[in-house]
């Protein structure tokens, strides 16, 4: 099993002007960017890498990816599909240059048939508007991450998103039926299909969550489920933060399921109700926002026992949001957190670890201990119910030293995750954020097994280098540091 | 033959590896309770049986995960599961002697899945060992995690052709404060389905909805007639509110899922020469293939998930124009094009991972339905 790493250095060579005019052939004049003030908004994600593309284009089929995909092996090109960029891990930065391959323009929902729960979606159609296609009748998408209204089934395929939510209903992984794909060796096909355990080997559940490295997805069959008959939001309101994490414990020893448990510290709240008014207590220390769903009875007997929780873990006061108008008022508290963030902070750093339910008072303790120990304020607003921690890094990135800070205090707070049993990151994908971290999570043999998997597929390294594996193991040989100018 | 027994997940691997050195054919071994299942199983030169790897590695309760051993018995693990008041709902058909390796490798599954999913789904880690000597890690002890390629995926249902699976990490639910069961039956499947419709586009969110045809009603001991069951679970209130919205059902013996479970088993004890097909249905489409059925089979539906398993008392065939495997037959297997008749333009694929993980067809060769 040898492997054959390709040499993927990002010298910059021109574009091949080949190339360019074959592109322009294919897919017309205006599906294809290259002005330099272009491709500037396509440098970046929601994270702090950066590298330009040498080229955007916007195919607006399958057959267009493919034919994309052949014109850039033949052209020698490496490529980067990408969704909205809203990714938080650097997924979709093209780090050696190349083309990148838009799905902007595959906004397509194919097909809805709800008496068999599925939708068929090109996969540059946002997430929000699968959910709004079929809510009227009843159902919805189950993945919701806090990006919903920007982000595509695509990216959430590739990172295998989550969302608040995904406590109950399970990821993006457990709502995709099948992928039609095109390889980075130009073969186009379908894996699993509509129908549920069909035979052979998981090829969806293996490309799904690969960070866009595998293969790009050009479409997506989606699993549509009933919305249920009632849902009740509760603000469970903390005067110490280990209260309310004590609480997410204490839930979960109670036996109690939820669909979702949000926690917002008091530094966060305090952000999120100065720009949104969601009615966040000024002057707590944490709040914890909790969702039952499901059948009447259920959600009734739920909502008592969730109070009992609270109460055993002195939570201060226990709002039951009355109508939907105040249920969603609360959560645009919860989903417009970066927004508020960024009012007061020009920069900030969102981390993505996750540790076991019992540990996340710990857990919080030791963020706070390593942002006094950086000088940086960190916050915290997070997915409670999974121990899917996201505290976020606020630095000044003009002030020299600043970023560097921010990324140190990050790893060593994932180091820490590692540390108590859990994982680097939970919904936003290794990415080429956390590369060096993964050595601290995986065996050798672990990583070594993922390197030859990615050289099965793509031996010439062409589809989203230097991703995913620590620099080394990754495929291709990164000769640019990753980084970030101001 | 040779029959080895590692005791460890690292002695595993490096009888993997020693095979791969001498060129040693393998077959991968849990309890040995599915053996009529997937393709045959290859003369093999060596035998690794995982039941001595049958150690809990992990549980924390309050966590409601669990790390176990590849070779542990399901109903060990959810017997100490049931002490925490906490379970995994896979209902398994062999459930009494079923490994957590062979389920999922096999990709077993049960009744709850319409709830609860299949261990596809229950899964947050595993290790496994590869012909390299390679232990492989994925996931791991948090209920949410991306980091990494989800090999899990991968080796769910794979019938042990790429690795052998030598650790689990599951995630947990607390065990339901109660159950119910509710039956209709009638002569017509349409009418049948109708009562399936209508909760499929109900607010009820069952555990189980399982039609069965004539056939497999009379081997319960029903009157063979088309029947729906749908399992309830929750507190007495939430019990009654099913009660009250399934007109027309009658409260059942909850005892009846244990036959459903191991109706499979039964039905290979009782027909030497039976074959079971696991076809893949979209919900809808169902009815049409139950109902195309002959009498003398009999077929339990997860009316919920579109899958249908067929009983038949000697060989049969998958049915045109619907997706799916003859899952179990005689030791005298059909060949592939039988057992797997219609594989996806994706087979060069698979066919690709196989050979990365076993260049040389050692193991487990032909078990994926003959053609992996
Ligand atoms: C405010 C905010 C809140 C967020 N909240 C959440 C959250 O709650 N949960 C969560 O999981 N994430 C969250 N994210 C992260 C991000 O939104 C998700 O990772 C999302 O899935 C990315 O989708 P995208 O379309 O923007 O992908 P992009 O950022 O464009 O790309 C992400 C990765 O996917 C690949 N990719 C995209 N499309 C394709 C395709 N068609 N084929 C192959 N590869 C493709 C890219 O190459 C890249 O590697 C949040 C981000 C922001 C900015």
């Amino acid at each position: 099993m040898s492997s054959t790493v390709s040499d993927v250095s990002s010298k910059k060579h021109a574009f091949p002007a080949a190339a360019r005019q074959e592109l322009i052939a294919l897919l017309g004049e205006r599906a294809v960017l290259d002005r330099r003030e272009d491709l500037t908004l396509y440098e970046y994600d929601g994270g702090v890498d950066k590298h330009r593309p040498d080229m955007v284009v916007f195919p607006k089929t399958a057959e267009q990816v493919k034919k994309v995909v052949d014109l850039a092996r033949k052209h020698h090109l490496q490529f980067v599909g990408r969704g909205a960029g809203t990714g938080l891990s650097g997924g979709v930065i093209p780090r050696c240059g190349g083309l990148m391959v838009s799905f902007a323009r595959m906004n397509q929902i194919e097909k809805i048939d709800l008496e068999n729960e599925r939708t068929e979606v090109q996969s540059g159609v946002v997430n929000l508007d699968v959910t709004l296609a079929v809510q009227t009748n009843g159902y919805f998408f189950a993945p919701d991450p806090s990006s919903q209204r920007a982000c595509t089934i695509g990216g959430n395929v590739a990172e295998n998103a989550g969302g608040p939510h995904t406590l109950a209903y399970g990821v993006t992984t457990n709502h995709v039926m099948g992928l039609d794909v095109v390889m980075p060796d130009g073969s186009h096909f379908q894996t699993g299909g509509l129908e549920q355990d069909l035979p052979g080997l998981d090829l969806t559940g293996i490309i799904t969550g690969s960070e866009g490295t595998m293969a790009l997805v050009a479409g997506a069959k989606l699993r549509l489920m009933r919305q249920p008959e009632l849902v009740k939001t509760v603000l469970a309101i903390y005067n110490t933060t280990k209260d309310a994490a004590d609480t997410v414990s204490e839930i979960t020893a109670r036996s109690i399921t939820p669909v979702a448990v949000e926690m917002l510290d008091g530094e966060m709240l305090r952000m999120v109700e100065e720009a949104t008014h969601a009615g966040y207590p000024m002057d707590a220390q944490a709040v914890l926002l909790i969702e039952m769903e499901g059948l009447r009875e259920a959600v009734e007997e739920q909502v008592e026992q969730v109070r009992l929780a609270c109460e055993a873990c002195h939570c201060r006061e226990f709002r039951i949001a009355k109508d939907a108008a105040e249920r969603d008022l609360l959560w645009k508290g919860r989903k417009n957190a970066f927004g508020a963030v960024g009012r007061l902070s020009p920069f900030y750093y969102v981390q993505d670890g996750v540790v076991p339910r019992t540990r996340i008072t710990e857990t919080l303790l030791e963020i706070y201990r390593i942002g006094e120990k950086y000088g940086l304020k960190i916050s915290n607003i997070f997915h409670a119910g999974d121990g899917n921690m996201h505290p976020i890094i606020l630095f000044d990135a003009r002030i020299p030293g600043q970023l560097k800070a921010a990324q140190l205090a990050g790893d060593e707070i994932l180091s820490y995750c590692i540390s108590v049993g859990g994982s680097i990151t939970g919904e936003h994908g290794v990415g080429m954020e956390k590369m060096e971290l993964m050595t601290k999570q995986f065996s050798e043999d672990t990583l070594d097994t993922i390197k030859d998997f990615k050289n099965l597929f793509d031996p010439e390294c062409r589809l989203n280098p230097g991703k995913l594996l620590p620099l080394g193991k990754c495929c291709g040989e990164i000769h640019q540091q990753a980084g970030t100018e101001y | 033959m040779k029959v080895e027994s590692p005791a460890s997940p690292a002695q595993l691997a490096e009888f993997m590896r020693d095979c791969q050195n001498a060129n040693q054919r393998i077959e991968l071994a849990g309890a040995r309770s599915k053996a009529r299942m997937g393709g045959p199983i290859a003369d093999p030169d060596v035998r690794i049986e995982t039941k001595q790897l049958n150690h809990v590695l992990a549980y924390d309760p309050r966590d409601l995960t669990i790390s176990v051993e590849a070779g542990m018995r399901y109903s060990d693990l959810t017997a100490l599961l049931k002490e925490k008041k906490q379970f995994l709902p896979i209902e398994p058909p062999f459930s009494n002697e079923a490994t957590i390796g062979g389920i999922l490798a096999t990709h077993s599954s049960g009744h709850r899945r319409r709830l609860f999913g299949t261990v596809r789904d229950l899964v947050i880690g595993l290790e496994f060992a590869t012909l390299q000597g390679r232990t492989v890690q994925s996931g791991g002890m948090v209920v949410k995690n991306v980091a990494g390629l989800d090999f899990a995926k991968l080796l769910t249902g794979s019938f042990g052709t790429l690795a052998a699976i030598t650790k689990v990490n599951f995630k947990l639910t607390p065990a339901p404060m109660g159950s119910k069961t509710f039956l209709y039956q009638n002569a017509s499947a349409s009418e049948v389905f109708a009562k399936r419709n209508l909760i499929l586009k109900s607010v009820l969110q069952p555990a189980s909805i399982d039609v069965l045809n004539p056939g497999a009603a009379a081997t319960l001991g029903l009157p063979a007639r088309f029947s729906i069951l749908v399992e309830a679970l929750g507190s007495e209130k939430v019990l009654n509110r099913y009660q009250s919205e399934l007109a027309g059902f009658q409260a059942f013996d909850n005892d009846i899922w244990n036959g459903i479970r191991e109706f499979t088993p039964n039905w290979l004890k009782g027909h030497p020469n039976g074959h079971v097909l696991k076809l893949s249905t979209q919900l809808m489409q169902m009815e049409k293939v139950i109902t195309a059925l002959p009498e003398n089979y009999a077929a339990i539906g997860r009316a919920g998930n579109g899958i249908l398993y067929v009983h038949t008392p000697a060989a049969a065939t998958i049915p045109t124009g619907v997706k799916g495997a003859i899952e179990f037959s005689p030791a005298q297997r059909q060949p592939a094009e039988q057992l797997w008749p219609t594989p996806g333009n994706d087979l060069p694929l698979m066919q690709k991972i196989k050979h990365y993980f076993d260049p040389n067809s050692l193991l487990n060769p032909g078990r994926l339905y003959g053609r992996i």
